[in-house]
């Protein structure tokens, strides 16, 4: 149930999210539509506006069934089939939205050469002399020193303290975090160098908007710098202190998210609202075409221009230069990535269906489940209790399913154990070695665990 | 001033910078003592090597329409030139012009009224 509450709670907002941001793409964007640039007063033709009522109707109905998938997760009760169904799901969401919008992007191209809606501009690059001249008005580097420390400093922690599972399991997540941070430096001087805007003849409004843009963008990856510091800290305490508190770690990581979110959206928003305003007050409106470096609205092909980064015609940010190697070889290592969530739902359903192994050998016990196996010798066991209860159990780490708890698990009124067994059994063997560690097992059933019990009691009192 | 460059087109690069500046500087839309981009910062917002920007610059500086120092980089030169001097290389170039024109069927009167109609666009 709780892999459920996480799985809708993080991963349902995407759906909505994906709608409105690519549903937000069909407006005008500087003359652009579609992904397609058209002229100022074929924007609102009949034949246009016809072919984005039928891409937000296409969206709409994916939306709907998308909708509807996850729930499909609350009829099983297996947690590895409900990680699959939202990782399949969320693999398909970031693509899905895409199909409806690349298929109006061919039918508006179409139209445009029909109807030789040619922009003057077409293919040209263009660069405003006098914008080129103005010097960045960038924030010092010394901004962005208190989030790279706070950053840095959980996985210099963790790195000192690398004997303990707790620091090893919690370095890959802050050095995850840490990286996020240092990004955000650099892609906030990229953003900077980033293309000018060109929407006019008067190098004062291409100015103006291209200090907006600069600005607002700037302002969002400081802002996304500081809120990821603060969350990497608080992550770092919550893992190593607060482990037990779920809920308040669940509330203050949707809050992150929400305030990753507005950071883009509010710089997005400003810009785009700033954009029409310039547009509306010029007297002499200049269009670029760059349509033809652009394969689907959404893919920037352009083997003249030796950037590696330009901006998005589609959504916020930027996107990468197709025709650089260096993105080819990117792109590749993001495709094996996505692929790795298909493969970890492979490897949590191996997990979840695997049986225990509970079995006496010669001279040790052994508990075994898939790739784990633990070891205990007979001459290390100091006592062994039956239990036909099992405490109320906390996990610190390792595996936690419905019908498989594996790894270290705070046992109440025996503190940390390591523990390897199926939580709806009746019965589970306790054990306690002579240096103080602690084990409580079972088998695939009560039967195989009351056995197993049975026979080390009398082995070990033959010993 | 918009600075357009048309990779499709048979002129190259560095020319096509070129002419613009030209045409730019004739138009008064670049004034005298004007300051030009940096060659790093051409390149960088055109998308294209700086060798290509530096050719412009050189070209330009080498026929007088430009200064280009390391400390001020690169400026809109001040005409120091005497007005009616016309430099040889401008009146080989323009040999070549007419005799295009003259290939084209173009007769005196109609080149010389082309060039008045031009002329009056760029004042």
């Amino acid at each position: 149930m709780f892999m459920k509450i996480i799985m809708f709670v993080f991963c349902y907002p995407m759906l909505p999210i994906l709608y409105f941001v690519i549903k937000n793409e069909l407006q005008p964007r500087k003359n652009i539509v579609l992904g397609i640039t058209l002229p100022s007063e074929e924007l609102k033709n009949p034949a246009v506006t016809a072919i984005i009522k039928q891409v937000i109707q296409q969206m709409r109905r994916i939306a709907i069934i998308f909708a509807l998938v996850p729930f499909t997760s609350l009829f099983t009760h297996y947690d590895s089939i409900t990680y699959s169904i939202f990782m399949m799901w969320i693999t398909i969401l970031c693509f899905i939205f895409f199909l409806p919008f690349i298929l109006g992007n061919k039918k508006l191209q179409k139209l445009k050469k029909e109807r030789e809606w040619h922009v003057d501009t077409e293919g040209i690059t263009v660069v405003d002399l006098k914008v080129s001249l103005e010097k960045p008005n960038t924030l010092h580097i010394l901004w962005f020193l208190p989030p790279v420390i706070i950053s840095i400093l959980p996985v210099i922690i963790d790195i000192m303290n690398l004997s303990d599972d707790t620091s090893r399991y919690s370095l890959i997540s802050t050095c995850s975090f840490a990286f996020i941070t240092i990004l955000c430096v650099f892609l906030y001087h990229i953003s900077y160098r980033s293309k000018q805007e060109i929407i006019s003849t008067d190098s004062l409004i291409n100015q103006t908007l291209t200090r907006i843009r600069r600005y607002n963008w700037g302002k969002c990856l400081i802002g996304v710098a500081y809120t990821n510091a603060l969350y990497t800290l608080y992550f770092w305490f919550f893992f190593h202190f607060h482990q037990k508190s779920m809920f308040v770690f669940l509330a203050v990581t949707l809050l992150y998210i929400f305030f990753l979110l507005w950071w883009v959206l509010r710089a997005e928003f400003k810009v785009r609202l700033a954009q029409q305003q310039l547009f509306a007050q010029t007297n002499d409106p200049y269009i670029v075409d760059e349509d033809c470096y652009w394969i689907y609205g959404l893919f920037y092909y352009n083997p003249n221009n030796k950037r590696f980064l330009v901006e998005k015609r589609i959504g916020f940010g930027t996107t990468c230069n197709f025709a650089k190697t260096s993105t080819k070889i990117l792109s590749i290592v993001v495709i094996l990535t996505m692929l790795a969530l298909p493969v970890s739902c492979v490897a949590m359903i191996q997990s979840e269906f695997s049986p225990l192994k509970l079995q006496l050998d010669e001279d040790s016990v052994t508990s075994s489940h898939l790739y784990t196996t633990y070891d205990i010798p007979f001459d290390t066991i100091e006592s062994v209790t039956l239990w036909n209860e099992l405490p109320d159990i906390t996990k610190e780490n390792g595996t936690g399913f419905h019908n498989l708890c594996k790894g270290s698990y705070s046992v109440a009124g025996n503190g940390t154990c390591t523990i390897c067994l199926n939580p709806n059994n009746n019965s589970f063997l306790f054990l306690t070695k002579t240096n103080g560690k602690k084990y409580v097992l079972s088998g695939k059933t009560d039967a195989e665990t009351n056995a197993i019990y049975e026979q080390l009691i009398t082995n070990l009192s033959s010993k | 001033m918009l600075l357009s460059l048309d990779f499709s087109s048979n002129i190259p690069i560095y020319q096509q910078i070129r002419n613009q500046i030209i045409i730019a500087i004739s138009e008064g839309i670049l004034v005298p003592g004007e300051q030009l981009p940096t060659i790093r910062t051409l390149a960088d917002q055109t998308g294209i090597n700086m060798m290509t920007v530096n050719k412009a610059y050189q070209l330009l500086k080498q026929e007088g329409y430009i200064t280009a120092d390391r400390r001020s980089g690169a400026k809109v030169a001040k005409r120091s030139q005497e007005a009616g001097v016309v430099p040889a290389s401008l009146c080989n170039e323009l040999r070549l012009l007419i005799s295009q024109f003259k290939l084209q069927g173009i007769n005196e009167d109609q080149f010389f009224s082309l060039c008045r109609e031009l002329y009056q666009k760029e004042d």
